[in-house]
């Protein structure tokens, strides 16, 4: 079991947007998050990563939790924004080098990583300039290569399809593919329930805090009773559905 | 539409009210009174010992007369969503353009007279003016500075765009013209040349550039944020940032190996040009300072004042990474954030205070002055690291 959040209460100020969270994500696998806007899904996230504090409830991932081990806890995860997050004074090579030092990555290992990734992504010339000038989809293709250069067991991508051009669209989810393989836990939310519901081993969909539905395409189907229609169509339904009560 | 550039400046002086209040709060603002104060006693010492007819005042005065012209920009209050906002609105702008032209002008004209009021003593020292003369001096420069704010009006309008280069170096020559004529020649003469150049800078009808102009007030914006910035935190500035390739050694000095937010904050020190740019411009000025003022007893407490002063202004930069998430992400521990910007801290201000020491063997090679400085210095140092760093991160960490 890589990720298990069990009953989370949580959100920004008092008022809680979490209301009993409760989800998992295993070892190898891709799991979406899916949801309107202003449903939970970054908020669920930031609770991953620790920038919120759960009111209630428990986040565990491979049994350690972020406030008896922050260090062992952090170690363990790599995350791609929906904004990217650039530091202002730091070159691309800087960046990567800050993310190595930070997750204690063996140098050559992490660079041999890095530039694999730089090529893929078009970024390999680019090693001495400063990203925070770059274009929304670069920028999104830095923050890509630095959490995917690292051993992290569980990968959170919020949102990661806007702003790159098709070529790195499907190049992200080669690579995301590739993590899987070894082994890694995926936690992705998005709207694009296409290319989610061809990629995403299982899905959860929030709405109003609250876990609305959650398992493979075929539970859904079944939940719904709606045997061949695609995500896109079962989530349309259930969207309006909750509007309509 | 009429009365958008009312309540513009409206919230506009608010702003300004909100952070002279946290200024005039703030323990800097003794230092500077005290920089003040040196300074106007220093000039008031300096001018008996000046004779007349010496050959480079009226260069002095030419110089500080164009430069003055130069204070006191275009406040147009723009902000970046208008031009898309106010995009239909051709024939309104012109009025709000000429709403914040009197504005800028009113601003202007106050700070020109200061200038002006402020280098009279000197003036009339070394060079003989009647009463006729200081008024003819006091318009000829307000003239000027008319002129230099339809420049100033030209260089964002599209009828402009095509000569800033011009029309940026015709704000420098113009006043430069006019002060030369009043200095060299006769007050009346430039200020004829004054109208004259107001006469052909008053151009027909300009058509506002939107991306020139909102960039333009951007720009301003952020020069009065960052002189509020040494007093209090403002949140819009960030600094801008220059690659400083030069600076790599001193950047590998004042990281260690291994450790994130050393790193970090060592790149963000040196490259960031808000925080190191206040630092060089403090030290550089202290190191003036300490190098010109001869009397003993000053020049330490002045020595020690600054060194404090530039600690002070390091602080800022602890959590300046606050809003990048990926800090949080870090598997690092607070406390060695903590002590590696502690270890910034400690060099950045050992290195200060040796410049500053340095400097205050000043022209006449006051060795014994060094001693005292560097003695002082040395205590300080101490202080600041040991105990001022300690507790204000202590204070810093506590917000978080």
């Amino acid at each position: 079991m890589a990720l298990e959040i069990k009953n989370l209460v949580g959100g920004y100020s008092q008022i809680p947007v979490l209301k009993d969270v409760t989800l998992d994500v295993q070892p190898g696998e891709l799991v979406g998050l899916i949801g309107l806007n202003g449903a939970g899904k970054s908020t669920t996230l930031n609770h991953v990563i620790g920038i919120l504090r759960p009111f209630s409830g428990s986040i565990t991932l491979n049994g350690l939790s972020l406030a008896t081990n922050p260090e062992e806890y952090k170690q363990q995860i790599a995350y791609v924004p929906e904004t990217p997050i650039l530091y202002d004074e730091l070159t691309l090579r800087e960046h990567l080098e800050l993310t190595m030092t930070a997750y204690g990555l063996d140098p050559q290992v992490a660079w041999k990583r890095a530039h694999r990734l730089l090529k893929i992504f078009r970024l390999d010339n680019k090693l001495d300039w400063f990203p925070a000038n770059f274009s929304k989809g670069m920028k999104q293709k830095v923050m890509i290569c630095c959490a995917f250069m690292t051993d992290a067991k569980l990968l959170i991508v919020d949102e990661p399809f806007y702003g790159l051009d098709p070529l790195a669209v499907h190049d992200l989810l080669d690579l995301i593919e590739e993590k899987k393989k070894a082994g890694v836990a995926v936690l992705m939310s998005t709207h694009v329930l296409d290319t989610a519901q061809k990629y995403c081993d299982r899905f959860v969909l929030l709405a109003a805090g609250k876990v609305r539905a959650h398992g493979t395409l075929d539970e859904l189907r079944k939940l719904g009773d709606r045997p061949d229609e695609s995500l896109d169509e079962i989530y349309l339904h259930l969207a309006r559905d909750d509007q309509n009560e | 539409m009429n009365k958008l550039f009312a309540q513009r400046r409206q919230r506009h002086f608010m702003l300004l009210l909100k952070y002279w209040r946290l200024v005039f709060n703030d323990h800097f603002v003794i230092a500077l009174f005290f920089l003040f104060g040196a300074l106007a006693y220093g000039y008031s010492q300096w001018l008996p010992q000046l004779g007349p007819n010496l050959w480079w005042s009226r260069w002095l005065l030419v110089a500080w007369f164009t430069v003055l012209a130069q204070l006191g920009r275009l406040a147009t209050l723009l902000e970046r969503p208008d031009p898309v906002f106010l995009l239909p609105q051709v024939k309104n702008m012109q009025i709000y353009m000429r709403q914040a032209g009197t504005y800028s002008l009113i601003l202007a004209l106050l700070m020109t007279a200061t200038g002006t009021f402020v280098a009279l003593p000197f003036a009339m020292t070394t060079e003989r003016l009647t009463g006729t003369n200081i008024a003819l001096i006091f318009l000829t420069f307000l003239v000027v500075k008319a002129s230099w704010l339809r420049l100033a009006q030209a260089k964002v309008s599209q009828e402009g765009r095509q000569h800033l280069r011009l029309l940026r170096a015709l704000q420098w020559i113009l006043p430069l013209l006019v002060a030369l004529a009043c200095w060299l020649i006769n007050p009346l003469v430039g200020l004829i040349l004054a109208v004259v150049i107001e006469g052909a800078t008053l151009t027909r009808r300009l058509t506002l550039d939107w991306r020139l102009a909102v960039s333009a007030e951007a720009d301003r914006m952020y020069s009065i944020y960052r002189f509020f910035n040494l007093f209090t935190d403002v949140p819009t500035v960030q600094g801008n940032v220059k690659r400083r390739t030069w600076a790599n050694g001193l950047i590998r000095r004042l990281t260690i190996a291994g450790h994130p937010w050393s790193y970090l904050y060592a790149r963000g020190f040196i490259r960031n040009t808000d925080v190191s740019g206040i630092v060089i411009r403090l030290t550089l000025l202290a190191m003036v300072v300490v190098f010109l003022v001869p009397v003993v007893w000053l020049n330490s407490v002045l020595a020690a004042l600054f060194i404090y002063l530039i600690a002070t202004q390091l602080m800022p930069l602890f959590d300046q990474y606050d809003g990048n998430v990926f800090t949080h992400l870090y598997p690092v521990s607070f406390a060695q954030r903590q002590a590696d910007f502690q270890s910034l801290l400690s060099k950045v201000t050992i290195l200060v205070a040796a410049l500053i020491v340095l400097a205050s063997l000043g022209l006449r090679l006051n060795w014994l002055q060094l001693g005292i400085n560097l003695v002082i210095s040395i205590i300080e140092v101490l202080l600041l690291t040991r105990l001022y760093y300690r507790v204000r991160l202590k204070k810093l960490s506590e917000e978080n």
